[in-house]
């Protein structure tokens, strides 16, 4: 799946590109802030976004980019504990993981997400 | 203070490589900075840990030690003592979320060595991560500019959009979800109180909404 990712830690995109194309997603784009305008222009078929960055409430970018793209894959990864993946799920995302999780568990909790339609990591309820 | 305000320019050099201990509670970020370090010559990474209290920082003896602010379940005071104890030769450059100035100022007056925000290049990070091991204070230059320019606006004097102490207080306990009713029983206010104080905050925040400002809270470091 062609992937565009929001990720400002920009050290961190080669690693990230290598983990999820072990995911089958190919980072075909990736963008420091949110831009919708971007993304919808993309039409990547798969979003991952980090929501710890975000100027906006990230359940309000969530359903913006779904509203964008309203078939795409959209994956949120967020560090706060809390993070209300309800507030995320129910504004269409996909996927919502925990930056506490290694490289194994991301690709796995993807590749679940993909299968079933969605996936939350635990810690971030 | 404002002498370790300083992002310097150059590279000093070095006779040794650098051994260097990350500890980043993004597993994902910290296998990355790994790699990234590891890829300078005059770096050695020696190890990760997911935080202070996992990391072997008597056995490893790093040089410097790269902390993530964010990530830890302890106090960053206490995981910057806990540093210090078992690892009292090495420097330490904390890796931030946060680009407000008094995020930083808070890193630094717990003994931090140097501040990065983590949306910083690769080739900017060696600098820092040089710089700081060979004893030069580092802070991103964004961050500091913010200093400078409070400091022009009138050091040691509230300014206007500063919140009070009552104020930082409600924003911390918004940005836990309460409601007013909550934070008056909570703090031992009217509720006709609380919304003022609100009021108050939403005026210097120049903003409308409580999610906004539980955004500005975790943002600045305040929740």
């Amino acid at each position: 799946m062609d992937s565009y990712v929001v990720e400002p830690q920009s050290l961190f995109i080669p690693y990230l590109s290598d983990v999820l194309a072990g995911a089958e997603l190919r980072v075909v784009r990736v963008a420091p802030t949110l831009d919708v305008d971007d993304i919808r222009a993309s039409r990547p078929e798969a979003l991952f976004v980090d929501t710890d960055f975000l100027d906006v409430d990230p359940a309000d970018a969530v359903s913006a980019m779904r509203a964008a793209l309203p078939r795409a894959f959209i994956c949120a990864y967020t560090d706060r504990q809390g993070a209300r993946a309800d507030r995320l799920r129910f504004a269409g995302a996909n996927c919502v993981l925990s930056k506490r999780s290694g490289p194994g568990e991301i690709t796995d909790a993807l590749l679940a997400a993909r299968k079933r339609g969605s996936f939350t990591d635990p810690r971030c309820d | 203070m404002l002498n370790t305000i300083v992002a310097t320019a150059t590279t000093p050099s070095l006779t040794k490589p650098v051994r260097v201990l990350v500890i980043e509670g993004q597993a994902l970020f910290g296998k990355a900075l790994c790699q990234v370090l590891a890829s300078d010559s005059d770096i050695e990474v020696v190890g990760d840990s997911d935080c202070v209290a996992n990391a072997p920082l008597r056995r490893l003896r790093p040089d410097l030690i790269v902390l993530d602010l964010d990530g830890h379940n302890q106090e960053f005071s206490e995981a910057m003592r806990t540093c210090r104890e078992l690892a009292p030769q090495a420097k330490v450059c904390v890796l931030s979320t946060h680009v407000q100035p008094e995020v930083m100022q808070r890193c630094l007056s717990a003994g931090a060595d140097g501040y990065v925000v983590k949306d910083i290049l690769p080739a900017e990070l060696m600098r820092a991560v040089k710089s700081v091991a060979s004893g030069h204070p580092y802070v991103d230059p964004r961050v500091a500019g913010g200093v400078l320019k409070r400091r022009s606006n009138g050091f040691g004097r509230t300014a206007q959009n500063e919140l009070s102490v009552r104020e930082t207080e409600i924003i911390r306990l918004i940005a836990r979800g309460m409601s007013n009713k909550e934070i008056s029983a909570q703090l031992h206010l009217s509720e006709k109180t609380v919304k003022n104080h609100i009021s108050r905050i939403f005026a210097k925040l120049n903003i409308t909404a409580r999610t906004q400002a539980a955004v500005h809270a975790i943002k600045t470091g305040l929740a």
